[in-house]
């Protein structure tokens, strides 16, 4: 069954999906959770109740949520062009992974910011806290476990994106497993992508759990 | 002549913005003619209307009412965390009304706050909860460590520095929360129903914490709460709210002994829904016995008048309820009477115990009884 199988290009691969999800989301929280804070301090009854904005952030969210994304990974290549200067290899597959994701993990992020207790930040304000204090020092500390949850979340379906991507020469293990499993009917690279696939996802999640754990006992 | 009206009525408003000045200034909370409507989609819910406060430097006072009488958002506008649609907030002589922002944050530090369910940060130790407001004013390293330690022992919990609240009791948590409300050494201290939350035994012990920082640091205690043992425990004075209008306000002596709102009769329970002594047996109210509500504080509390009163006019009484009690150090004495015997006599000893200052509050039908007897003498 192994007979073939060329093992170099699948660790070459594995790294490959490795470096696309890490470096994705990485940039997926960076850009993802300021945007989350907005979303929470703008809504209805927060902080900084703000409608326009809300609505605004809100719907820009769920439109790149809502479109599926082999079809934003097509439609947004010119920006890739753009910022990458091509639209092939694993480079260019980290903009529309990150533009997929970055509003999944604000809406993340935005729900841990509501499971924090309001009196707590009710208190914080009345000992004289300002909106960044209070954002800095109560919000993001105390939604710690959720937003570490979170980030595990959109790293694991950013593993599943990632292989998308390897239907427009993304690279990594969805590449290979399209060029030669797909394209080429070796049912066998198919299967061991797909296995190194579950792997990395047990442990993504595994690793995940336990940093969730260790801030969530602390504080609960 | 339309000059000299507007110069007028100038100088008139400058006299009334005199007037809540010197008040301001006065006292070291003052709240005047503060309104506040809460709105819930199309219905109007109002919370305050027109309420008037003012709190002396050095005071434990007390707010009390059932839930939804307001209590609770009236201390919240001492801070502003709700803020009055119309009406002034004074405190420590500063108009937080008209403050920026930046500048009420500033007052804010000055006024510490202590809630029903602790509000503590989860995620940060004893030590970092207390640390925070003094992080927040920015207070050297070196002298916020000592702070913290100073604090700790005084509310009894040196060695928790590095527990989270999640291994803390509601008790030891509540003293965490005092803890961090006195960091920076506040001028006021509000505890919105600080001791709801906690068992009896528990509360008496953060009351007698909050006891202890008033008379060590004399500082100002505005404390909200639906109990009246909690009231009679530690304030020196009371207001009471029904409706978000404040119905009585006074020495808590004062208010115990002569309670002028219904609400507060039912609040001390002296007074069912149903009405004075509905709760006692039909067969106190025979005829021809007289029935009457009587309180007593300090000396004449401790002395046996009642028995000298009724003897020296020469009719027998007992006692259908009593019982003695302290607000503080005042001894306090409650009893519900019947009088046997002629009602003019009764009467005499009745104005024999008011001389003293007991406070006498005749029973509906003995008031009935006690009219139609008047009129047959006459």
């Amino acid at each position: 069954m192994f007979a073939g199988v060329i093992w170099s290009e699948i660790g070459q691969a594995t790294l490959e999906t490795l470096y696309m999800v890490g470096v994705s989301t990485l940039l997926a929280v960076i850009l993802g959770l300021p945007l989350g804070v907005v979303l929470y301090l703008c809504a209805p009854g927060s902080l900084l109740e703000n409608r326009w904005v809300y609505q605004a952030a809100s719907v820009v969210v769920n439109i790149v949520r809502s479109v599926p994304f082999i079809i934003l990974l097509i439609a947004i290549i010119p920006l890739t062009e753009w910022l990458v200067g091509t639209s092939i290899g694993v480079n260019a597959a980290i903009v529309p992974l990150v533009v997929g994701a970055a509003p999944f993990y604000a809406r993340i992020a935005e729900t841990s910011f509501r499971e924090v207790d309001p009196g707590v930040i009710e208190a914080a304000q009345a000992m004289g806290a300002s909106v960044w204090q209070v954002i800095f020092r109560v919000l993001l500390p105390e939604s710690r476990p959720g937003l570490i949850a979170g980030a595990t979340i959109t790293a694991v379906t950013l593993i599943s994106y990632s292989a998308m991507s390897g239907v427009i020469g993304g690279g990594g293990l969805g590449d290979l497993a399209v060029r030669y499993g797909y394209e080429r009917f070796e049912t066998n690279v198919m299967l061991i992508t797909t296995a190194v696939m579950v792997v990395l996802v047990q442990v993504l999640q595994w690793l995940g759990d336990r940093a969730a754990l260790y801030f969530a006992r602390r504080s609960r | 002549m339309v000059v000299h009206f507007s110069a007028l009525v100038g100088q008139m408003s400058l006299d009334i913005d005199y007037e809540q000045r010197s008040k301001g200034e006065m006292f070291v909370i003052s709240l005047q003619n503060v309104t506040l409507t809460y709105r819930t989609g199309h219905r109007l819910i109002p919370a305050l209307r027109d309420v008037s406060l003012e709190v002396h430097a050095g005071e434990v006072f007390g707010i009390i009412g059932y839930s939804g009488a307001g209590k609770s958002t009236l201390l919240r506008c001492i801070n502003l965390l709700e803020r009055p649609q119309s009406g002034q907030v004074w405190v420590d002589g500063v108009d937080l009304l008209s403050l920026r922002k930046r500048e009420l944050q500033k007052q804010r530090k000055k006024i510490g706050m202590i809630f029903q369910h602790f509000h503590l940060l989860n995620s940060a130790t004893v030590r970092d909860n207390i640390l925070f407001p003094l992080r927040l004013a920015k207070t050297p390293v070196a002298e916020a460590e000592r702070r913290v330690a100073e604090l700790l022992e005084l509310v009894g919990l040196t060695g928790y520095e590095r527990h989270y609240p999640s291994q803390l009791s509601g008790g030891q948590k509540q003293r965490v929360a005092i803890a961090r409300a006195l960091a920076n050494f506040p001028k006021v201290l509000l505890c919105d129903e600080a001791t709801s939350a906690l068992d009896p035994e528990t509360t008496q012990s953060i009351l007698d914490l909050l006891r202890e920082i008033h008379r060590q640091f004399g500082v100002t205690v505005v404390m909200v709460t639906h109990e009246i043992s909690v009231v009679q425990r530690v304030c020196h004075r009371v207001a009471v709210m029904d409706q978000g209008r404040m119905v009585e306000v006074g020495r808590v002596v004062d208010v115990f002994l002569r309670p002028q709102a219904e609400v507060t009769r039912r609040l001390l329970g002296w007074t069912n829904a149903e009405g004075v002594g509905a709760d006692l047996p039909e067969q106190v109210f025979r005829e021809g016995t007289l029935v009457c509500e009587l309180a007593m504080a300090g000396e004449a509390a401790q002395s046996p008048l009642l028995f000298q009163a009724a003897r020296e006019a020469g009719v027998t009484c007992s006692i259908l309820r009593g019982t003695v009690d302290a607000i503080q150090d005042t001894p306090f004495a409650r009893m519900v009477v019947a009088w046997y015997g002629d009602a003019k006599q009764v009467q005499a000893a009745v104005r024999r115990l008011e001389a003293h200052g007991a406070a006498v509050r005749w029973l509906n039908k003995a008031e009935r009884m006690l009219a139609a007897d008047e009129a047959g003498m006459k």
